[in-house]
């Protein structure tokens, strides 16, 4: 005892430094836990964004759709529902006639006219986008929208001006060429959650204008002359956007329209309430599918998580036995027990939950697009709630799988369990 | 007063449907810096009364009694405390925390009990002391570390230095980074004597300490047995090794639960 005194630096036994050790010495136990965890986090995570994503998407495209009928051609029921959930490119025509002779039913509000051109090639874009003319005076649909991001007012907007959806890469004051013809972008529009983002927006004149000039020759090379040719342009468009008068029954109206128009113009027609209650149904069905298999692994790993603590504690009754015997009451051997089970929840959550990060914000948009349904990115605020909601469930995930080891061990047997190892 | 005593101590368990008793009608007590060990066969008995003299055994009937104040009365936080403050125990067999390395493992009794419940039961206690007129103990010690003593400093330096100390005594010093799986049975054993000294407890339990270990480590473990007991450490040894036995100076014999003086 004589030797010279050497200072040794040592830290804190605390309940959380015995659990840490206690896992650091089985690696691939906790490692198995903690994936375990991190796989529900994960689940747990991508359900709940993707319903919070849909949900925000669905509310986006209901406020923006301000339409109650939408008439087009007979058969391009499915490419207008393309064109305004995913923006996808396409073109169909009737005659502007018919605008005139809706706006003449009692039970209308409103009609306004929309023509819609695909573009060929455009510097902003890698692929064809959707190019959508509309009327500025009457348009009740996308020209309130569109003011929020327009510095002057919407009749004001001319020929060459278009304003683009978030996700065409041009800056205001930038110019695109559509069809060979130039165009400065007015206004470059926040994300919608629908088809308008990967849209461009023009008055209809000037989408008139575009399809008669020298691009002609291309759209007739591709087959995509409207109507009858180049002298028929003016009577052109794609659809009518309709709002029924507030009393008036949009199924009833929608009814009485098809009655009247839709043999001699062939037309057939979306009423907008159906359209979202079928994506409102998909949603649903989506959301119950991710938060089932979420519940599911939720439930594996509580369950393995059980049994690998009540497995665990038989192997160390004598271990807990020593820690009783050298002055844990009963409480702390919980207390020991329950950091170990949370310590594998953290990890596990914030694995699942850096995961899901990395790999679903960044892919969101593509798989929105290719499942077909509106997305919306989530602000700040959404994002940080849905992630301490499932950090909060999947941290509750260990202690609450160990409580049982945990609660067992407050009835443990010292003298017993000391016995069990000699 | 002495520093444990038990009176009428009865423990009995059921085995193939008889009741049979390990400790039968047992009253002992053991003063301060007393030497006491325990022989008898396997199976008379020897473990459980250790047991239930630390309170880790609770008895058919009869009381336990450290410093007086009756063991089995107290709530678990204050008992945990009072059975760290006064009595360092080496079990049978191998008692090692197997994620802990030498120097963590001895100093682990001082960070498994808490502050607030070791005042709350010295408090107690020196109240026990005061209604009883008897003199204070416990708050000092042969080395002048105790378990209060740790919880009013810096622990994990104080533990540290106190725990090389300890391994140092033992000779194991060298091992302080060395997990248990990586150490010999006479080895981990002599880490379980430091821990077990760690507290500087007024009294020391082995049971059966050099049972499973070769002469030279046997020695080694008796030597430090009588080194603690020669510093003022009461010692209660249950052994079936005469030599051992032979260190103490009142020696017992335990038969069928029934205790006798050898």
């Amino acid at each position: 005892m004589d030797q010279a005194k050497e200072t040794v630096k040592a830290r804190a036994l605390t309940p959380l430094a015995l659990a840490w050790a206690t896992l650091r010495r089985r690696p691939a136990r906790s490692g198995s836990l903690c994936l375990l965890v991190a796989l529900f986090a994960f689940a747990l995570c991508a359900a709940a964004l993707v319903n919070a994503w849909l949900k925000s998407g669905l509310s986006g495209l209901s406020g923006r759709m301000g339409a109650d009928i939408l008439i087009v051609p007979y058969g391009y029921e499915k490419k207008l529902e393309g064109a305004l959930l995913r923006g996808e490119p396409s073109q169909f025509y009737t005659k502007v006639e018919l605008v005139d002779k809706i706006r003449g039913h009692a039970f209308v509000a409103a009609a306004s006219p929309q023509l819609f051109l695909t573009s060929l090639s455009a510097g902003c874009c890698s692929v064809k986008v959707q190019l959508v003319g509309f009327d500025p005076a009457t348009d009740f649909s996308v020209g309130p929208w569109l003011r929020s991001r327009l510095d002057k007012p919407l009749g004001q907007l001319g020929t060459d001006e278009i304003v683009v959806g978030a996700l065409i890469t041009a800056k205001p004051g930038e110019s695109i060429r559509f069809f060979g013809k130039p165009f400065t972008v007015a206004a470059r529009m926040d994300r919608s959650g629908m088809g308008f983002d990967s849209s461009v927006f023009m008055t209809l004149e000037a989408a008139r204008l575009l399809t008669k000039e020298a691009l002609f020759a291309e759209l007739a090379a591709e087959g995509l002359m409207p109507l009858g040719g180049a002298d028929d342009a003016d009577a052109a468009i794609s659809s009518v956007l309709i709002k029924v008068k507030d009393g008036s029954s949009v199924k009833e109206a929608a009814n009485e329209l098809m009655r009247l128009y839709a043999i001699p113009y062939n037309l057939d027609m979306l009423v907008a309430a159906d359209m979202l209650s079928a994506i409102s149904s998909s949603i649903k069905n989506l959301s119950l599918l991710l938060f089932g298999l979420a519940c599911g692994l939720w439930g594996i790993a509580l369950l393995a998580l059980f049994v690998v603590f009540s497995a665990g504690q038989a192997e160390r009754r004598r271990e807990m036995a020593i820690l009783r015997l050298l002055g844990a009451t009963r409480k702390r051997l919980a207390l020991i027990t329950l950091t170990e089970a949370l310590l594998i929840s953290l990890a596990g959550a914030a694995g699942g939950l850096g995961a899901a990060g990395l790999l679903l914000l960044p892919f969101a948009p593509l798989l929105f697009q290719t499942l077909g349904l509106p997305y919306l990115p989530l602000s700040c605020g959404q994002a940080l709630a849905v992630g301490i909601t499932v950090a909060l469930l999947a941290l509750l995930t260990g202690p609450l799988a160990a409580s049982w080891s945990a609660l067992s061990l407050t009835r443990l047997d010292t003298y017993q369990s000391l016995r069990e190892g000699e | 007063m002495s520093l444990v005593e038990a009176r009428h101590l009865r423990r009995l368990y059921q085995r193939a449907g008889k009741t049979l008793a390990a400790v039968d009608n047992v009253d002992f007590t053991l003063k301060e810096g007393e030497s006491v060990s325990l022989m008898g066969r396997s199976g008379s008995g020897k473990t459980t009364f250790l047991g239930l003299l630390t309170g880790l055994i609770s008895p058919t009937s009869g009381e336990i009694l450290l410093e007086g104040r009756k063991l089995f009365a107290l709530p678990d936080a204050e008992a945990s405390s009072l059975r760290a403050r006064l009595i360092g125990y080496v079990p049978q067999g191998q008692s090692l925390i197997p994620a802990l390395n030498a120097l963590d493992n001895v100093r682990l009794p001082c960070f498994l009990v808490g502050k607030a419940e070791t005042e709350k039961e010295m408090l107690s206690a020196k109240h026990g002391r005061q209604n009883m007129n008897a003199p204070a103990s416990g708050t000092e010690s042969i080395s002048g570390i105790t378990l209060h003593g740790f919880l009013q400093g810096d622990k994990d330096e104080a533990s540290a230095n106190r725990a090389l100390e300890l391994l140092r005594a033992v000779g194991l010093d060298h091992l302080r980074e060395s997990l248990p799986k990586d150490m010999s049975g006479g080895e981990m054993r002599r880490v379980a004597i430091a821990r077990a000294l760690m507290l500087s407890p007024r009294l020391l339990v082995a049971d059966e300490p050099t049972s499973d270990l070769d002469e030279e480590n046997a020695e080694m473990v008796m030597n430090l047995l009588a080194q603690a007991n020669a510093q003022g450490t009461a010692l209660l040894v249950a052994t079936h090794d005469r030599r051992l036995a032979g260190l103490a100076k009142r020696r017992l014999k335990m038969d069928a639960g029934r205790l006798a003086a050898e």
